[in-house]
């Protein structure tokens, strides 16, 4: 910038014009009509965005963090009704129509989405689906397009773009999905990037990789980014400012280094306590915030954090705390900030938590046993007589136990082959090469009355919990389900449902709603629920908590671990998070490329990695600790 | 559990809560109540009327319609009122017994063809292929000799309904091919969950919102092909009369002699649009999505009372 050339001149002249910050987001309200009444889900959000800044919006599933921003791109649900004030550089948002909206949209404010696969439109190459966004908006013919659309593809990283161009999204992995829809969201040199949790579909190891792009796209296009997270990790890395949602409201706002050194808001310092991190003991319980976020319909009076704090007090129940300053630039909406510090914040917490319980006795007996199990998929070629050309070896000749009440980690990125093996076992089918043991039966041998024993006792959480559960069955009846399959009364049926409820910590009121309603966190305890129905021996998580925001990760750990201790449950684990696997796992197998690199005790491979592949995930996990 | 104080609030389930969100949309209450009177009408109405469909009154020959004769008179002196009950008896049988066997079919085969696969995918589509390439109608008059006279209304049912599932067939196949690796089927699966309970838990609810579009369309196709079948000399045969051979026989006396054709059109219009406002309100009860379904903005619990009292 000391040197200011021909072009940019202009711009800098026009950014003098309007002293108004690029986005300012003020006394936002946005309510959603449902079952139970029109919901607030976002009640008074003020917050601003100038060029250049990293705004970190960060929050639980359902606090409206993806409400307020999706407000302000115009993208809500018709039903939804929104009120306050969105301006774009002094220009108000609200209230116009779709096709102004459009003309900004992509223009000035871009948007990446959480889901690369979704994004992007299966049938048109990648380069003609970047130079759509160019030409919806700039004016310029289709040949300058397409080469414009090359040189993004080579500006995201992606190698040998004149290729992979005229390659359609399907021959790409998510990471790179994800670099072309940041493409996309640059295409137009848009002032305002909103990404809704770009990273959250991906690995770690390409989490990694995203954040440095995104870094480097805010450099390129000057622009102001809205990072809405649920990982204080990617926050604490990436952004300059970070503001805290809860219940539809802002409860704490601070520049980063401010925010990760000195939080004051209970909630935060929650947040940060409720974070697996490798440098804690294995498998220790973390600390949760206690229950679960206020039902947006039927809002506690005074303070909605105050049913979960640790250090509320009367006066908390009795108003809304408004969003003060503590320190210029600090902000919290909480009463206590004047006598309750740091430190005793997490003191507080750590009160809150009861004494590790003692391991759990296990008999040394093997619930799980595979062994040299390989699963090859033919590549066939050509229409009427398929040859098979070749052969993609998904699992590669792979053994492990897993012990009666104890977890085995199955640890490995996307394509190692993890998938794959969990619907051999889950099949209960005679694998091609090796065995499959499962209590104490070779599955090759199973009767049918036998294997459909083994179902009830072996039950599957999957990672997605959307997906898991049908949409157009209400709560009740997904978890009567696995009852009604086992063929169990109709009066325990409806005895059982309103306690698993409770077990996995949601109300049983909740019986009567659809999926839809619920948040991801939620979601994933009716699968547990589900998956409990039937008291199964053997539990197989799929990456049961990769999509869920921290303290409801923290949450569904400790039940998933409580559970084991209280039932003696053998879990199989299937994840790419080391964190997450230290925090639960007691053995632990690397996966790379459908081997298992590294196999052993929990604590002997995270402490003292062999193989290059696993320390490469343990330096990709980003930490919630502002360095400096 | 039992030691709590507030009175567990029993889940209501599935079917009662489609129930109370299909009673919350008005305009499909209104249809099946129509509906309701029109079957009512159709099947109590004849024997109290002073004419049945095959008398004729001399003294009232293609007269408008008068007190003595309510909807008027054709060329012959019959009185359209009866005919059109004793039409819409056998229409409506012919109808929704049509377009629900063969949604039935539809569906029973498209499911089973998409979450099967394999060998019994390949079987069930042969069977569509071939059924799709025969000319129904020739295979219905190799039949004409015993679709004669009016005690063949279940064989015509059944005919029409073995030719006009296999689109749907293959409509419901392709949104079950999707819905297979869903992942609250695999979940299902690995509980032991058996085919069926699969398809009726899992995957009717799931495609219900096309095959109650389906089925509303295929109601009115059902009519109007017995129509077809009727004029080349099958199905319903006079004096016999159906909505449809009313319609077909009286179309071209639509201008002069309005009468004689607009109210056994007018019913048919009835039933059908009646049947798709039902089929809307079932769609919307069926999706939780949709916002129609949804309780107003009022809290939840009123309006369910309102609604059900009203």
């Amino acid at each position: 910038m000391t040197d200011p050339t021909a072009t940019e001149t202009p711009q800098e002249g026009a950014r003098q014009v309007t002293t108004a910050p690029l986005l300012e987001v003020s006394d936002l309200h946005v309510s959603f009509p449902s079952e139970e009444g029109r919901i607030d889900a976002v009640r008074g959000v003020n917050y601003t965005v100038s060029d250049g800044e990293v705004l970190a919006i960060v929050g639980e599933s359902g606090s409206g963090k993806s409400v307020s921003s999706l407000a302000v791109i115009g993208l809500l649900p018709d039903q939804a009704r929104v009120r306050g004030s969105i301006r774009l550089r002094g220009k108000e948002l609200l209230g116009m129509d779709d096709r102004q909206l459009s003309t900004l949209r992509g223009s000035r404010i871009s948007m990446v989405f959480q889901d690369p696969l979704s994004a992007l439109t299966p049938v048109y190459r990648i380069g003609d689906q970047i130079a759509e966004a160019l030409l919806a908006h700039g004016k310029m013919s289709n040949k300058q397009a397409a080469e414009r659309a090359v040189e993004l593809l080579d500006l995201v990283g992606i190698p040998d773009p004149q290729v992979r161009a005229r390659a359609f999204p399907h021959e790409f992995s998510g990471g790179m999905r994800q670099r072309v829809v940041i493409a996309m969201a640059i295409a137009n040199d848009p002032e305002l990037i909103i990404c809704d949790e770009p990273t959250t579909a991906l690995d770690v190891t390409v989490q990694q990789q995203i954040l440095n792009l995104l870094r480097k796209a805010r450099d390129i296009t000057g622009a102001g980014v809205i990072m809405i997270t649920h990982d204080m990790g990617i926050a604490a890395t990436l952004a300059d400012r970070v503001a805290v949602m809860y219940a539809g409201r802002i409860v704490e706002t601070a520049s980063t280094a401010e925010l990760f050194r000195s939080p004051r808001m209970p909630y935060t310092v929650g947040l940060l306590g409720s974070i697996p991190r490798l440098d804690d003991p294995a498998r220790t319980p973390l600390i949760p915030i206690v229950g679960a976020p206020p039902a947006m319909h039927a809002l506690p009076v005074g303070c909605p954090f105050a049913p979960r704090c640790p250090v509320a007090i009367d006066d908390c129940r009795a108003a809304e705390p408004p969003l003060q300053d503590i320190v210029p630039g600090h902000r919290t909406a909480c009463i206590r900030t004047a006598e309750v510090g740091t430190t005793d914040l997490f003191t507080a917490y750590r009160h809150e938590i009861t004494e590790p319980e003692r391991e759990i006795i296990t008999d040394d007996r093997v619930v799980l046993r595979v062994s040299d199990l390989t699963k090859v998929f033919p590549i066939t070629s050509g229409v009427v007589f398929r040859r098979r050309t070749g052969e993609v070896r998904a699992v590669d000749g792979i053994s492990f136990e897993v012990r009666a009440g104890r977890t085995l980690a199955l640890v490995g990125e996307s394509g190692s082959g993890k998938s794959t093996t969990l619907t051999e076992i889950l099949d209960l089918e005679r694998p091609e090469v090796g065995s499959i043991e499962v209590l104490g039966n070779d599955v090759a041998t199973l009767t049918k009355a036998r294997r459909r024993e083994i179902r009830s006792k072996m039950q599957i959480i999957f990672q997605d919990p959307s997906a898991s559960l049908d949409p157009r069955m209400p709560i009740s009846d997904t978890l009567a389900e696995p009852l009604r399959i086992a063929r169990r009364s109709r009066e325990e049926i409806r005895t059982r449902v309103p306690e698993l409820l409770r077990q996995v910590g949601l109300r049983p009121e909740h019986a009567d709603r659809y999926p839809a309603d619920f948040s991801g966190g939620q979601k994933q305890r009716i699968n547990i629920a589900r998956a409990l129905a039937l008291d199964p021996e053997i539990l197989v998580l799929d990456e049961p908590v990769s999509s869920l925001d921290v303290s409801i990760q923290a949450g569904v750990l400790n039940l998933l671990r409580d559970l084991q201790t209280e039932r003696g449950l053998s879990y199989l684990f299937v994840s790419h998070d080391l964190s997450v696997v230290w925090n639960l796992a007691h053995d632990i197998a690397v996966m790379y490329q459908g081997k298992i690199v590294e196999y052993g005790p929990a604590e002997q491979i995270l402490t003292q990695p062999e193989h290059e592949y696993t320390r490469a995930l343990i330096d990709a996990i980003p930490v919630p600790v502002v360095v400096g | 559990m039992l030691s709590q104080g507030a009175p567990e609030t029993a889940a209501a389930g599935r079917w009662k809560l489609v129930w109370r969100r299909f009673l919350r949309n008005k305009p499909a209450i209104v249809g099946a109540i129509v509906l309701l009177l029109i079957v009512i009408a159709a099947f109590a109405l004849p024997p109290i009327l002073p004419f049945d469909y095959k008398s004729m009154d001399y003294s009232a020959l293609q007269q408008p319609p008068s007190p003595k004769h309510p909807f008027g008179t054709d060329a012959t002196g019959g009185d359209i009122l009866a005919q059109t009950m004793h039409g819409l008896q056998k229409s409506l049988i012919i109808g929704f017994s049509v377009a629900i066997l063969g949604s039935i079919i539809a569906v029973t085969a498209g499911s089973v063809a998409g979450l099967l696969g394999g060998w019994t995918d390949r079987a069930i589509m042969w069977l569509v292929d071939l059924l799709l390439v025969v000319p129904s109608f020739i295979v219905i008059a190799i039949f004409s000799p015993r679709t004669k006279g009016s005690s063949s209304i279940p064989l015509l049912i059944v005919l029409l309904a073995a030719f006009g599932w296999m689109i749907s067939a293959r409509i419901v196949r392709g949104l079950t091919l999707s819905l297979r690796d869903r992942e609250f089927v695999r979940a299902a699966r690995y509980m032991g969950a058996s085919t069926r309970s699969v398809i009726v838990t899992h995957i009717v609810p799931n495609v219900a919102s096309f095959l109650i579009i389906d089925t509303t369309l295929a109601l009115g196709g059902a009519v109007l092909s017995e129509t077809g079948l009727s004029y080349l000399g099958f199905g319903v045969q006079p004096p016999d009369v159906s909505l449809g051979t009313l319609i077909a026989a009286n179309s071209g006396s639509s201008l002069t002699f309005p009468w004689l054709f607009l109210f056994p059109g007018g019913f048919l219009v009835a039933i059908v649009l009646c049947a798709n406002l039902v089929g809307d309100g079932l769609r919307d009860a069926f999706d939780p999505s949709s916002k129609r379904a949804r309780a107003g903005r009022k809290a939840a619990k009123p309006t369910k009372q309102k609604v059900k009292a009203s």
